[in-house]
């Protein structure tokens, strides 16, 4: 697990921007995501955020995944 | 194990994989729903003949992604394939693999496998991977994996009767697991091997895993794997973590030599994608949502004018004749007055329940509730729920916490009541028949339409109300549920999967609201043979008659019409 306060995560992605998983702030959130197909080395493309802002809709391993902004902000990416 | 002439058969599979279609096909004609032994949600069950000899028992589970529970869903799953002594408790599996995110079915496949169960797969939705570029080879997958397995449409029924003669030849050889566990944490799996008597080391970690959320565990046992995962300084978040990622490796070598991809024009995707844009969109979002819902409730009652008018003309004849008929005395006041209209109000409201689930059916197909719920997540989050319970608050099916509420006491039951909107949902139509005249509004909108989509969109609010307050005071702890969720593609939903939707529904409406809707006719032919029938649906021409006879109730409708 990284520890670093100035990564990027996948919360912090601009619409359409993209991004490969490097890891996870959160061992216990991290398994549903794992399980969803967010493996680190994968590469992850940020769709489009809901109406109010929050959730948010990434595109990974072939689909339409939508998660909550603080759900999106334990995935880190390489930077 | 020696094959039974009935084996219990459960079906797993990720949500949205063509799980229920299966269902629906292999128990076509035998399907029997009720409650599930012990668990809270309405299970489904159905009985499919494999062959001369044999029929077996299909459970159709909840959709999941892992046995590793996150959602109440997944644990009712983890909790079935757990415990051995509970009479559902499966002799084998059939898993259902979608073909379009076969990567992550596999993942599912490959923990229950590793469980220790006979497992037959059945590959879905092959057309539309081909179509995507994603190409099975099947003799290879068969043999990477060792197991039986079967490519089948559930449109075409082609490959069913194959899946049928595997489910009936089950392969029950034991066989190395696809990624061993025992490695992560050796001293844990074997004390637990040693004191369980189970072969799968897999079974072994996933119930000391899961030893607090799983029925199966008592005192005892919860005691005993307490001290045990002390000793051996067991941690499952990292495990679990290691877990899934070495079945992903397994997985990866599997579909490297499986499975080729091909890059294509994804048609569909770039049209679901487009769709999105406006569905999701920041001022049109919940404009297009209200919209929708409120050409529903027109349409309602639009469609259902005409049928609802040769009705009314056929009660309203019939009584007449039966009141010049009949000599007048109670019986007849309670036929005439009470009973015919009664019934008369039935079947104007029938129809028009049938197109609201027909409706809601079609939303919950083509993929837009899924929408909904990524639309109002923001707002159900403020009371302690996600966007995913509007779901089945919307469609009218009893949801989560209502559940809950249900399963604790007689105060749960009462509040479970509150919470009912599925129950209410044909009482509001039945209210709406009786005192809303179809008197057109601007012409094109409908009074009656406009007045049952208010008590529609209160009563959401109403069971969203009571279920945070019952949140707040009976201290209902579930699992921790996670928004993530998957924008399923947009399709064009199959004329089997909107029959089954619709049954759903309406076999829904007979257990919960059936009670309800009695009461309300009983009291209501009661009132009318009692106090001299003025209570009668103010569209029908007894109705106005009644209305201009009656004072008060004339005032109430001339006021609304004025």
């Amino acid at each position: 697990m990284v520890t670093d306060i100035n990564y990027k995560s996948a919360a912090d992605l601009k619409p359409g921007e993209k991004g490969i998983i490097s890891g996870f702030t959160d061992s216990h959130l991290s398994l549903k995501l794992l399980e969803m197909g967010c493996l680190p080395g994968t590469e992850v493309q940020m769709n489009y955020a809901a109406p109010l802002g929050d959730p948010i809709c990434i595109k990974v391993a072939g689909y339409n995944l939508s998660l909550r902004v603080d759900e999106a902000a334990i995935i880190i990416l390489e930077s | 194990m020696s094959l039974k002439a009935n084996p219990r058969l459960a079906l797993l599979g990720n949500p949205n994989s063509g799980k229920t279609s299966l269902f629906n096909y292999l128990t076509r004609q035998h399907q029997r729903t009720g409650n599930f032994t012990g668990v809270t949600v309405d299970k489904k069950i159905g009985f499919c003949k494999l062959n001369e000899h044999m029929e077996a028992r299909v459970i159709d589970l909840p959709g999941a992604y892992s046995i590793y529970p996150h959602s109440q869903d997944e644990l009712i799953v983890s909790d079935l394939l757990g415990c051995t002594d509970s009479p559902d408790y499966p002799d084998m599996l059939l898993v259902v693999v979608d073909a379009c995110h076969i990567k992550r079915s596999l993942l599912l496949l490959t923990e229950v496998r590793d469980l220790g169960f006979p497992v037959v797969v059945a590959i879905t939705k092959i057309d539309a991977a081909a179509e995507q570029g994603i190409e099975i080879d099947l003799t290879e997958l068969r043999r990477e994996l060792g197991l039986q397995l079967m490519a089948v449409n559930t449109l075409t029924g082609v490959g069913i009767e194959d899946l049928k003669y595997l489910l009936s030849n089950p392969r029950m050889k034991k066989a190395e697991p696809y990624y061993d566990v025992t490695e992560l944490a050796p001293e844990l799996v074997g004390q637990m091997r040693e004191n369980y008597g189970w072969c799968s080391s897999y079974r072994c970690y996933q119930m000391a895993c899961h030893y607090e959320s799983v029925k199966w565990c008592g005192e005892d046992d919860q005691e005993f794997i307490r001290s045990l995962r002390e000793e051996c300084d067991f941690d499952d978040a990292t495990t679990q973590g290691k877990d899934t990622i070495g079945r992903y490796s397994f997985i990866d070598k599997v579909i490297s030599s499986a499975v080729s991809y091909h890059r294509k024009k994804k048609r569909r995707e770039q049209f679901t994608d487009t769709i999105d844009r406006y569905v999701t969109h920041r001022y049109w979002g919940f404009g297009l949502l209200f919209a929708l819902f409120f050409a529903i409730f027109q349409s309602i009652y639009f469609w259902t004018a005409i049928p609802g008018h040769f009705i009314r003309q056929g009660a309203d004849s019939f009584s007449s004749y039966l009141a010049e008929a009949m000599t007048p005395s109670v019986g007849t006041d309670l036929l005439v007055k009470g009973l015919l209209p009664a019934a008369e109000l039935l079947l104007v409201v029938m129809p028009q329940l049938a197109i609201l689930f027909l409706c809601l059916t079609l939303l919950e197909e083509s993929g837009y509730m899924a929408r909904v719920a990524f639309l109002t997540d923001k707002i159900m989050r403020r009371f302690g729920m996600t966007g995913k319970c509007l779901m089945p608050l919307l469609s009218g099916v009893s949801f989560e916490s209502e559940e809950i509420c249900r399963n604790s006491g007689r105060r749960g039951r009462f509040m479970a009541f509150l919470l009912h909107h599925s129950a209410r949902l044909p009482l509001y139509m039945l209210l709406v028949a009786l005192f809303v005249p179809a008197i057109p509004i601007l012409t094109v909108l409908n009074l009656q339409g406009i007045v049952l989509m208010g008590l529609y969109v209160s009563g959401i609010f109403i069971s969203i109300g009571v279920s945070y307050l019952v949140r707040v005071f009976m201290n209902t702890h579930g699992i921790r549920s996670l928004f993530m969720m998957e924008l399923p593609i947009y399709c064009v939903p199959t004329r089997h999967s909107v029959g089954a939707g619709m049954y759903e529904k309406f076999r829904h409406f007979g257990v919960e609201a059936g009670k309800l809707v009695l009461l309300f006719l009983i009291c209501f032919v009661m009132y009318n043979a009692l106090f001299g029938g003025d209570l009668l649906p103010v569209n029908t021409a007894l109705g106005s008659k009644a209305a201009s006879e009656s004072p008060a109730l004339g005032n109430i409708i001339s006021f609304l019409i004025n």
